[in-house]
């Protein structure tokens, strides 16, 4: 596992009440690092993650969630795929309900990814495949997010379904290369297991946008005039751009 | 304009603070149904509607916002397409990024669009083309979400640009027939504004979503079991015994 390359100081500014979670994909086991002493779900690793302080490494027997194993690219027993285990839960009407939402989950392939890798991020040693923050209120997650299309124009996009919410955290932006985020409290495992305050934003940043959004961060102002004084802001660029002034 | 037909008193049972407003696009001005008096954004007109004790209807002469016209199928001054007013604002670095933004911005029509009928749900007079709901917590908006999951096992996507954010609360989901949801603070121009608190949903429903969802509302439990058990591990592998599966 290489050593980190690129500096991610700029998350410390936030000051977020949990530290962001560097996550890392791997075929060997790490050196360095020690295996989770427990068995939990992925959700509940993140926030191990976050409470623990300290980088450790997880491998399939340590995940305890079902969904979450399967998410991890482990078969699990087809009563699951059959739609029965949802309506069991009263999460579906039917079994076809629960069939269709496995459709869209991202799952990692089986046997490529045999150990993950979580650090906090002043422990961060490794370059990570996610970075995955939970923000404290919107603003941060506003700026966070802005922080992907200030140079970009790029789509705040929020993919999600009911169950097997950490595929949407751990594997979507992992596969996709998109950066996601999610409400806690929406998904039924996390909410149940009552894993995060209700009504946040877990952001999840894949390695390939970390440059951007970083750069960004740092050159971009975080809170922008136009909250403080709308109409005086949209007036002067109204001027400036020679476009006729805006009602009041 | 048609008269309601369906009935949407299963929204009451929320408790919203602020009603959810029914929203119509229409061709021929509407009969029976005052102008409104003011000139207010888009996302203003909304929250107008919330507190409004009578239905109202809008045309572009009361449309305050004028990057919002775009979105509403009117033309604009190209400035604001070139992606220099972004710039301006300081919400992109570069007109690049905003101009982008325009290539991909859902919109009305042009022309087909002349007035906009507003009207809180208890004051709906008709079929609503959209039913826009700010929920007051995560919990409010888990329950209409899973809504649509409960018999067709969809998965929710939230679809947003840190500007223009009223085209995905309006014309995505018009467009395109898909329930959108977005969190409020996260968009410049509404948080400029102030005019939702934020860390709240605002979800836009399509009324072909609307007899699946008031249906789902009706039959399903709102409060899952798992979200109440005492011992959520047990009452897990209650239903792996129920379905033949060995706990792991």
């Amino acid at each position: 596992m290489s050593s980190i390359q690129q500096d991610l100081s700029v998350f410390s500014k936030f000051n977020f009440e949990m530290p962001p979670i560097g996550v890392k994909f791997l075929f060997h086991k790490p050196e360095g690092i020690e295996r989770l002493d427990k068995n939990i779900a992925f959700c509940q690793m993140l926030k191990e993650a976050q409470l623990r302080g300290t980088p450790f490494y997880a491998e399939p027997e340590n995940q305890s969630c079902q969904p979450g194993a399967y998410v991890w690219g482990s078969e699990s027993p087809k009563v699951f795929e059959s739609g029965l285990f949802g309506v069991a839960l009263k999460v579906f009407k039917d079994a076809r309900a629960d069939v269709k939402i496995h459709q869209p989950v991202r799952r990692l392939e089986k046997g490529i990814v045999n150990y993950i890798a979580f650090s906090p991020l002043d422990k961060l040693s490794f370059d990570p495949d996610l970075l995955i923050i939970l923000t404290d209120n919107v603003s941060q997650t506003e700026i966070v997010l802005r922080a992907m299309s200030y140079t970009t124009g790029e789509k705040l996009c929020s993919k999600m379904t009911f169950v097997m919410g950490c595929a949407w955290i751990i594997a979507y932006p992992y596969i996709t290369g998109q950066v996601n985020y999610v409400i806690s409290g929406l998904g039924s495992g996390i909410k149940a297991q009552k894993v995060f305050p209700e009504g946040r934003q877990i952001i999840s940043i894949p390695y390939n946008w970390l440059p951007t959004i970083t750069q960004n961060l740092q050159e971009m102002e975080w809170f922008l005039p136009l909250y403080t004084d709308e109409s005086k802001v949209i007036e002067q660029a109204c001027a400036e751009l020679g476009l006729p002034r805006p009602e009041s | 304009m048609s008269s309601i037909q369906q009935d949407l008193s299963i929204f009451n049972k929320f408790n919203f603070e602020k009603p959810p407003v029914g929203v119509k696009f229409l061709f021929n001005k509407p009969e029976g149904i005052e102008r409104l008096d003011k000139n207010l954004a888009f996302c203003e007109m909304t929250r107008e509607a919330q507190q409004s004790e009578a239905p109202f209807y809008v045309d572009l002469e009361n449309l305050s916002c004028k990057p919002s016209a775009y979105v509403w199928g009117h033309d604009i001054s190209e400035v604001y397409k070139s992606g220099l007013f972004g710039v301006a604002i300081k919400a992109f670095k570069e007109a690049c990024a905003n101009k982008r933004i325009y290539q991909y911005l859902p919109r009305l029509a042009p022309g087909i669009v002349n007035y906009i009928a507003f009207s809180p749900l208890d004051k709906l007079s008709f079929d609503p083309d959209l039913l826009i709901i700010l929920t007051d917590n995560t919990s409010q908006t888990e329950i209409v979400l899973r809504a649509i999951v409960y018999t067709n096992g969809e998965m929710w996507s939230s679809e947003m640009t840190n500007v223009l954010g009223c085209a995905w609360l309006f014309a995505y989901p018009f467009v395109t027939g898909k329930l959108n949801y977005v969190t409020t603070g996260i968009s410049c121009g509404m948080k400029a504004k102030k005019v939702f608190p934020e860390g709240r949903q605002l979800i836009s429903i399509p009324f072909n979503w609307l007899p699946t969802i008031t249906q789902n509302l009706q039959e399903m439990e709102w409060v899952l079991p798992a979200y109440v058990a005492d011992d959520i591990g047990g009452f897990v592998a209650r239903i792996y015994t129920e379905l033949g599966v060995s706990p792991s």
